[in-house]
């Protein structure tokens, strides 16, 4: 009974949301309102959001009145672009391999309320297919620069033997403040090889939750280097299924947080079958008053042998007074496996700020190069100049502001 | 003494470190155009005045001044020191990984310019310099580019060291015990790049525990650091003295003064 009297936070914040326009089946809307009935917020006795509180979502106001695009900063000359304003594609082109209009949406496959929320008010849902080895590459630009509810479910599938890349332009107006809440299923099929960039550059107020949900077929590669640039709140959850043997899995991240920030990166790789090599690098900078968060999880299943797992996180603290809270974890069934972690997190070398300063450095250039250095570690991995060039200059940008 | 050549004017100053009194009252005037050479027993005080010149914050100044080309150094922060002309020369040149050698050196000039309102170095321009200048001390131009000091081994950290000090040009250099660690072909090179750099406009103050570096860089001055003080002031001689009786009879000397 108690259940039907008690407004939960999920309720709460359904009633300021807008039900989807896209179609649903009936099963699909059951399933998620059921879900939603039933969950309410995590909170810190749920271990997977133990440091990470969405209370806030229900402060934000989500007033926005639809507004024009300001001439967003693509950062792919040659990519095919769809532009998504304030949750709603706007430019609503036929492209071939991009697809935006529905009969109806798949169902829902997880038990994830969250993932439920963005099905039932949905904003717009793309498909991006990869079916030759062309490598073409998408982008998709998220410009939100009003406060609003920015819902998009997305599909990303690379087909047997292709090769595509995809890049998430996420970009707010600086102090929007949004709820982003994105759901993105990903397919990379036997010998495909998919290149998956996200660069989170919100609004200072702004909300985002990310969901991937990625399924790794034989002899394939999967690459997904991940930018929380900015924002109030970020939480990346990224859960890699290695479902085939021989398969490569790369996942890269960087972020620089300052004032209230908090970012929170949740991996998960889960080596089903042998023969298969992950490695995982995530290295930050957190300034001011901002938290961050690192939890990556390697599962090696029992017959699992033969797998190369490496991952490590490095946190550099800028102020006294920023927190950083790193689990990584391995679990490990099989026996002849090679697999390896580690977390760091330290303050700059301040020899070296010292020794940069005799040389005539301010001391801002001189931490500014050395962050710039540390962070550098995981931009070398990114093997699309424009993407590399355009966080980089995102990163100069975080430190002259 | 022609007052307009002062460099650098350092008038009884003392110093701390943790409570623990380092200098204890040490003068010392460098004009323009001049080598002097600092040697003294462990524990003297040498590498605190290293310090305290480039402007390290742990010491804490108790008394004295140092004045720098007219202006008050112990005023002015690192960087400050250093767009006016002050460089130190590590005895131990820190490491760092990811940042490579050339662009930080590029991006300390042109804050060195900005601070003179002078115009930013050009590209064509800074790499002709890479080029002259690292010739002079013989460094490789691959390590020239590569990150600060990072798997150097002792003597190119130290040949950087003046790489670094010929690329900056400096009107006063301090040299921290160059000479530690170096073989006698290293020591060399630095020796001949400290000397090519030589010039009437700028000079430089030599740190040293052994004499053997004088061989090659032949000081105008020779001091002796004791318990926080310089105590004896001579030519050239003074350091072979130094390195055939030992510190001892300077020691014995002051107790009888």
């Amino acid at each position: 009974m108690e259940d039907l009297l008690t407004q939960t936070k999920f309720d709460l914040l359904r009633t300021r949301l807008k039900e989807t326009e896209l179609p649903l089946s009936e099963t699909a809307k059951q399933r998620g309102q059921s879900l939603l009935q039933h969950s309410d917020f995590p909170t810190r006795k749920n271990e997977a959001w133990k440091y990470t509180n969405v209370n806030g979502l229900n402060k934000l106001l989500l007033d926005g009145s639809s507004s024009n695009s300001s001439q967003p900063n693509s950062i792919s000359n040659g990519a095919e672009r769809l532009h998504i304003l304030n949750g709603c594609i706007s430019n609503q082109a036929d492209v071939p391999g991009i697809k935006t209009s529905w009969n109806s949406l798949p169902e829902l496959s997880t038990e994830e309320p969250f993932d439920a929320l963005n099905l039932l008010y949905c904003t717009c849902a793309v498909e991006l297919t990869f079916d030759d080895t062309e490598n073409k590459t998408i982008e998709l630009i998220f410009e939100n620069n009003c406060n609003s509810v920015i819902s998009p479910r997305l599909f990303i599938k690379c087909k047997k033997g292709a090769t595509g890349t995809v890049i998430l332009n996420f970009q707010g107006s600086e102090r929007n403040a949004s709820f982003i809440n994105v759901s993105t299923y990903i397919d990379v099929e036997e010998n495909a090889n998919l290149s998956i960039h996200k660069i989170q550059k919100n609004g200072a107020e702004t909300f985002d939750l990310q969901r991937e949900y990625v399924n790794q077929a034989a002899n394939s590669r999967f690459t997904i280097n991940t930018f929380p640039l900015s924002g109030r709140m970020t939480r990346n959850d990224l859960f890699i299924n290695v479902n085939g043997n021989n398969c490569e899995t790369f996942m890269n991240g960087a972020y620089t947080l300052k004032g209230k920030s908090h970012c929170d990166n949740h991996t998960t790789v889960d080596h089903k079958v042998a023969h298969c090599y992950s490695k995982e690098l995530y290295k930050g900078v957190i300034d001011d008053r901002a938290t961050n968060v690192f939890n990556g999880k390697v599962f090696v299943r029992k017959d699992a042998q033969k797998i190369n797992a490496f991952q490590s996180n490095a946190n550099i603290l800028l102020s006294e007074t920023g927190t950083v809270n790193s689990k990584p974890e391995l679990e490990i069934y099989a026996d002849d496996v090679k697999c390896s972690h580690g977390s760091t997190t330290g303050q700059l070398d301040e020899e070296a700020v010292f020794y940069l300063r005799t040389r005539g450095l301010s001391e801002k250039s001189a931490k500014e190069l050395l962050v710039k250095a540390f962070l550098g570690e995981v931009l070398e991995e990114v093997d699309n100049l424009e993407v590399r060039y355009y966080v980089e200059k995102q990163i100069e940008l975080h430190f002259s502001a | 003494m022609d007052k307009s050549k002062d460099m650098i004017e350092i008038k009884n100053l003392h110093a701390n470190i943790e409570g623990k009194e380092i200098l204890k009252g040490l003068t010392l005037t460098v004009n323009a155009g001049e080598v002097h050479a600092i040697m003294g027993p462990n524990g003297a005080g040498k590498s605190t005045l290293a310090s305290i010149l480039a402007g390290r914050e742990e010491y804490e100044i108790t008394e004295g001044e140092v004045t720098f080309e007219g202006a008050d150094l112990l005023d002015l922060s690192t960087e400050e020191r250093a767009h006016l002309g002050l460089f130190l020369a590590f005895q131990y040149p820190v490491e760092i990984p990811g940042v490579s050698n050339v662009n930080f050196l590029r991006t300390a000039i042109n804050e060195i310019r900005e601070a003179k309102e002078e115009k930013p170095i050009s590209a064509k321009e800074f790499m002709a310099m890479v080029r002259e200048k690292s010739k002079i001390v013989e460094l490789d131009s691959k390590l020239a580019s590569r990150s600060v000091n990072e798997g150097f081994s002792g003597g190119e950290k130290k040949r950087n060291e003046i790489f670094q000090m010929a690329m900056l040009n400096p009107k006063l250099a301090v040299l921290d015990e160059t000479d530690s660690g170096l073989d006698i072909d290293a020591l060399r090179i630095v020796a001949k790049g400290v000397n090519t750099l030589k010039s009437a406009e700028n000079a430089s103050i030599v740190i040293t525990h052994y004499q053997r570096l004088l061989d090659y860089i032949v000081p105008d001055f020779v001091h002796v650091l004791y318990d926080g003080r310089i105590v004896k002031t001579g030519s050239k001689e003074l350091a072979l003295e130094l390195e055939e009786k030992g510190y001892d009879w300077i020691k014995e000397e002051i107790q009888v003064g």
